[in-house]
C-alpha cells in the first residue's frame, strides 16, 4: 500500500514540474516582459528598479538558464511580490486558502452523500417516472452556470425570504459557539450552489454505474442467499460501483475548484478564488499567473487522493 | 502505383456510390434522430437561436449599446411594455441585449467546438492508426493536458493576452481537444484491424486513403457527438470568462450582463436572471442535440 502511495505521488512530480514550465512560457511570451509582468500594478517604477528585477531573473542569460533560476524560486514557495497587496504573493494566498478549502470540501461532502444516494434511489427503481424526472432535471441543472444558480439563490433566499446572509464568509466580533454557527450559516449557500452542478452529474454516473453492477451474477447470488434489500444494494452493489465513481471524483477536482472560483466571486467569499477574481479587476498578472500554479496544485492533489482512495476501495490495486 | 490505379478506376463512379451510401445512412440516422422528441426539442431550440442572433439588428427594439447616462428615470427600469426585460445600469434595453448576445454565445460555442474537433480528430485519427511510438507520444501529451485544469488555463491564458472573441475561441478550442482525440484514436485502434480495412490495404490503398475515406466515415461519429456536447462546455466557458471580466466589453455577451449584474442584481433582479436562462436553455438544446444523435447512432442503446 505506501509502495503505492509512494508511486502515486512520484508520477505526480513530473507534472508539477510541467505546469511550472507553462507558466514561464505564459510569461515569457506575454506581451512586455517579464519584468513588466513582476511589477505589475507599480505606477512609475525607477529605470533602475527595473535593472536590479532584470538581473534578479537573469534575464542576460540564456533561456534554460532562466528557467532553472524560475524553478529554484518557485521551489523555494517564492511566487514574488504582490505591489499591489505590499506582501508577498504567497503569503496573500496562504492567508486565503483556508477559505476556499471549507467551501470546496463542504460542499464536496454534501455532492458526494446526496449525489451516491440519489443515484442508488433512482438505480432501485430504473425507467420509472421519478427516474425519468431525475434524468430531466439533472440534464437542467448541469447545463446552468455555476455563479448564475448562485445570483439567483441569493435572490431568493437571502433577499426575499431573508434564511440566509448575502455575502461573506463571518460576521464580526464573534467567538466560540457563535462564531461556528455563523459560519456554517454563511456557508450554507454558497457551498449548495457549488455542489448543485456536480450533484446532477454524481448522480447520473452513480445511477449508470449501479445499473451496471446490479447486472452482474454477485448480485444474483446475493438475491439468492437471502439477503435483504439493504444489504444487496449497499453492501454488494454499492462498494463495487463506487469503484468508477472515485476515478471520475478525481477527474472532477479541477471543475470543483472553478466553480469555487465562480461561487467565491457571486457569494464575496474571501478565498483565493474571489482573489483570482480581484487580480483580473486589478490586472495583477504576477497574482493570476500563481494562482494558476496554486489551483493546479490542489488540482494534483485532489487527483493524488482520488488514487489513494481508489487504492483503499479496491483490494486488487492494493497487492499488485 | 497500384494505389494510383484504384483512385482512377473508381473515380466519378465511386464518388457517386458513396455519395448515395451517405445520403441513405443519413436517412436512417435522420429517422431514428427524428422519433426522439427531446432531442428535436434541442435542435429547434438552436435553429430558434441561430434565427435570432443571424436576425438580431432586426428584431432588436432597441439599439442594444444605447446608453442613458445622464436621464435617472431610464436606468434600473423593471420589466414593462417598453423595455420587456427592463433595462440595466446605464438604461439599456436588456431584451435587445440578449437578442445580441446569442451571437457571441452561438459563435464561440461553434468555433471553439469546431477547431477542437479539427485537432482532436486528427491527433486521435493518427495517433490510432499508426500506433507506436506516434501513439504514446500524442497520449502522454493528452493524458497531461486531461490533468491540467483546463479551464484556468484558459483564464491565465486570456488573461494575459487579452481577451478578444478570436481569442477567446482560439484558446478555447485548443484546451478541449484531448478529449475527442481520445475517442477517435480508441475508434481507429478498433477498426484497424478490421476486414475492409485489410481489403483496401491488400489492394494497395495508401495510408491517407485508409484513414480518410475507409476509417474516418465509420470512426467519426463519437466524437461528432462529443462535438456537440462541447459546445454547449464553450459557451459556458466563454460565459464564466466574461462573468469574471474577461473578454471583449464592446461585445455584448451573456456571461458580461451577468456581470453587471453582478454588483446591481439586489435592486434590479432581471439583469441576473434572463442572461442566466438564455445561456442554460441554450446549453441545454446542444446537450439534448448530442444525446439524440448518440442514441440515433447506437440503437442499440435504446433497445436494451
Amino acid at each position: 500500500m505506501i509502495r503505492y502511495i509512494i508511486k502515486r505521488i512520484l508520477i505526480a512530480i513530473p507534472l508539477v514540474l510541467a505546469i511550472v514550465c507553462i507558466n514561464f512560457v505564459i510569461i515569457h511570451s506575454a506581451p512586455g516582459d517579464p519584468v513588466a509582468f513582476m511589477i505589475s500594478g507599480v505606477e512609475n517604477a525607477t529605470p533602475e528598479f527595473m535593472a536590479m528585477k532584470r538581473a534578479e531573473l537573469g534575464l542576460d542569460k540564456p533561456m534554460y538558464i532562466q528557467l532553472l533560476i524560475y524553478l529554484d524560486t518557485i521551489l523555494h514557495g517564492d511566487l514574488g511580490y504582490s505591489f499591489i497587496y505590499h506582501q508577498p504573493v504567497a503569503d496573500i494566498i496562504l492567508q486565503r486558502l483556508q477559505a476556499t478549502l471549507l467551501l470546496t470540501v463542504t460542499s464536496f461532502v454534501i455532492t458526494v452523500a446526496v449525489g451516491i444516494f440519489a443515484g442508488v434511489s433512482a438505480a432501485k427503481r430504473p425507467y420509472s417516472r421519478t427516474d425519468a424526472f431525475f434524468t430531466i432535471g439533472a440534464l437542467g441543472i448541469y447545463s446552468m452556470p455555476d455563479f448564475w444558480v448562485g445570483l439567483i439563490a441569493i435572490i431568493v433566499f437571502s433577499v426575499h425570504l431573508h434564511l440566509t446572509p448575502i455575502f461573506g464568509i463571518v460576521d464580526p466580533g464573534l467567538t466560540g459557539w457563535d462564531y461556528w454557527t455563523n459560519l456554517l450559516w454563511h456557508l450554507a449557500l454558497p457551498a449548495t450552489t457549488l455542489g448543485l452542478g456536480r450533484l446532477a452529474l454524481y448522480s447520473r454516473l452513480s445511477r449508470a454505474s449501479m445499473l451496471e453492477v446490479m447486472r452482474q451474477d454477485y448480485i444474483t447470488t446475493a438475491w439468492a442467499k437471502g439477503c435483504d434489500e439493504r444489504a444487496v444494494f449497499y453492501k454488494h452493489g454499492l462498494r463495487n460501483a463506487m469503484l468508477p465513481l472515485v476515478t471520475v471524483l478525481g477527474f472532477q477536482t479541477s471543475f470543483l475548484f472553478a466553480g469555487a472560483v465562480l461561487t467565491e466571486t457571486v457569494f464575496a467569499w474571501p478565498g483565493i478564488g474571489r482573489l483570482l477574481y480581484q487580480s483580473i479587476f486589478f490586472r495583477d498578472y504576477l497574482m493570476i499567473q500563481s494562482l494558476f500554479l496554486v489551483f493546479s496544485i490542489l488540482t494534483i492533489a485532489g487527483n493524488l487522493l482520488a488514487d489513494i482512495a481508489y487504492a483503499f476501495l479496491d483490494p486488487r490495486i492494493r497487492y499488485k | 502505383m497500384a494505389s494510383d490505379n484504384l483512385r482512377i478506376e473508381s473515380g466519378v463512379q465511386k464518388a457517386k456510390r458513396s455519395l448515395k451510401v451517405q445520403a441513405k445512412s443519413f436517412a436512417e440516422f435522420w429517422r431514428r434522430y427524428r422519433k426522439n422528441r427531446a432531442a428535436v426539442l434541442g435542435l429547434s431550440m438552436v435553429v430558434a437561436f441561430g434565427s435570432m442572433a443571424i436576425l438580431a439588428p432586426i428584431i432588436s427594439p432597441h439599439n442594444p449599446f444605447e446608453m442613458h447616462l445622464q436621464d435617472f428615470t431610464r436606468i434600473f427600469l423593471p420589466p414593462d411594455n417598453l423595455h420587456l426585460m427592463g433595462t440595466d445600469q446605464y438604461g439599456r434595453d436588456v431584451f435587445s441585449r440578449i437578442i445580441w448576445g446569442a451571437r457571441v454565445s452561438l459563435m464561440v460555442g461553434l468555433v471553439a467546438a469546431a477547431i477542437s474537433a479539427a485537432v482532436g480528430m486528427t491527433l486521435g485519427a493518427i495517433s490510432g492508426y499508426y500506433g507506436g511510438r506516434v501513439d504514446n507520444a500524442i497520449m502522454r501529451f493528452v493524458d497531461m493536458f486531461l490533468t491540467i485544469p483546463t479551464f484556468f488555463l484558459i483564464l491565465t491564458i486570456v488573461a494575459i493576452f487579452g481577451g478578444s472573441l478570436t481569442n477567446v475561441m482560439l484558446v478555447i478550442g485548443l484546451t478541449i481537444w484531448p478529449s475527442t482525440a481520445r475517442l477517435m484514436r480508441a475508434e481507429f485502434l478498433s477498426f484497424r484491424e478490421k476486414e475492409f480495412v485489410q481489403a483496401a490495404r491488400s489492394i494497395g490503398a495508401g495510408d491517407r486513403h485508409i484513414m480518410f475515406r475507409e476509417i474516418a466515415p465509420n470512426a467519426i461519429f463519437p466524437a461528432i457527438v462529443n462535438a456537440s456536447l462541447q459546445v454547449g462546455s464553450a459557451i459556458l466557458t466563454e460565459s464564466a470568462l466574461s462573468f469574471l471580466g474577461l473578454g471583449d466589453p464592446n461585445n455584448v455577451s451573456w456571461g458580461f450582463m451577468l456581470n453587471d449584474a453582478l454588483s446591481s442584481f439586489l435592486r434590479a433582479w432581471w439583469m441576473a436572471l434572463f442572461p442566466g436562462l438564455m445561456i442554460t436553455l441554450v446549453v441545454i438544446s446542444f446537450n439534448l442535440i448530442g444525446d439524440g444523435m448518440n442514441d440515433a447512432l447506437n440503437p442499440y442503446l435504446k433497445e436494451r
